[in-house]
């Protein structure tokens, strides 16, 4: 069985990815997508499945299109990356498929933007279609707040920023969910705390285990179906209307998962691995 | 043991390493990636982007 990995850096997770793999007696064929040239008419590569865990949504997005195409099964394959990667697409997916998330809206201008955002009311957050880590994410709170950052973003942004993605504040408590979806199982999920209202744990929210029964386990594994399936983390926000899918990654991290859920997170994604592999 | 190519510390490692993986220089803090793990050599790690992330 021959299995790779497209990345460049190594993170904590692929390094965790290479021991879970190392465990089961496979050893990656390491793709470093800063050396990777595709022939779009003969492919290289024979591999059973390729891991995707670029850093890069770029160079993932692209690499799996080639390598879906010239048949090779990847782990997300391409539509899920698609999906994933950009914001508006993710609301778009979760809406077709009846999962709650909070209402968005995307403008072109910064007029037009400006325009919804007082019609939507204050808090807004601002986000750009691309992008992770809560990079560049703005919560508006009232109009001279709105025409600054449409005004940076006109000016300072750069292509991807003309395409204004705009979502209702959800009033969460102080916490976030973060859960982990393996071949449609809910495997595990945690809380993510932060005073900041962003919570992302790239930003150093704390973590603590979060159990998957009911609603959380379900609305997960529903939000990964909606977006492709495969091995995504879905974030999740408790507004008091109840629980919304905020985004879905397709690339997840998960270094601080493990500890608190006791769930061998890089073991699940190594066995779908395999499981793709042999179908 | 490796050096740092921003500031030329010699580094020392007490723990594995693999090529790709980002270290931070213990005495300039700069951001390295392991090129080479025997012998060990350093390069500068990327710099963050707009589209990295999960």
């Amino acid at each position: 069985m021959k299995i790779g990995m497209l990345l460049s850096i190594v993170s904590t997770e692929q390094k965790m990815l290479f021991e879970a793999a190392a465990k089961r007696g496979i050893v990656f064929d390491r793709l470093d997508d800063r050396r990777i040239v595709f022939d779009l008419e003969n492919h290289r590569y024979d591999h059973d499945v390729i891991l995707e865990r670029c850093i890069n949504h770029s160079r993932a997005l692209n690499s799996l299109k080639i390598l879906n195409a010239a048949g090779i099964r990847t782990v997300n394959n391409y539509e899920v990356a698609r999906v994933c990667g950009n914001k508006f697409l993710t609301t778009m997916a979760l809406v077709d498929h009846g999962v709650p998330t909070p209402k968005a809206r995307v403008a072109f201008t910064a007029e037009s933007a400006l325009e919804e955002m007082e019609s939507m009311g204050y808090p807004v957050v601002v986000k750009p279609p691309i992008g992770s880590w809560g990079r560049l994410i703005a919560r508006v709170n009232d109009r001279h707040a709105a025409e600054a950052v449409l005004e940076h973003k006109e000016t300072l942004g750069s292509y991807q920023h003309s395409v204004i993605y705009m979502q209702e504040y959800v009033d969460k408590p102080g916490r976030d969910i973060r859960s982990f979806v393996v071949d449609g199982e809910t495997i595990c999920a945690v809380y993510r705390y932060s005073d900041h209202w962003k919570t992302n744990t790239a930003l150093g929210g704390t973590t603590a285990d979060c159990p998957v029964e009911g609603e959380v386990g379900t609305l997960s594994s529903r939000a990964a179906e909606a977006v492709g399936g495969g091995v995504v983390a879905v974030d999740l926000l408790e507004s008091p209307d109840g629980i919304l899918v905020n985004e879905v990654n397709y690339t997840m991290e998960f270094r601080n998962s493990i500890q608190p859920t006791g769930v061998d997170i890089p073991g699940r994604i190594i066995d779908y691995l395999v499981k793709v592999a042999r179908s | 043991m490796g050096i740092c190519p921003e500031c030329g510390a010699e580094i020392h490692l007490d723990y594995d390493v693999v090529v790709g993986e980002i270290i931070t220089c213990p005495e300039c803090g700069a951001e390295l990636e392991v090129t080479s793990v025997d012998p060990l050599e350093f390069a500068l790690a990327p710099e963050e982007e707009e589209d990295w992330g999960e």
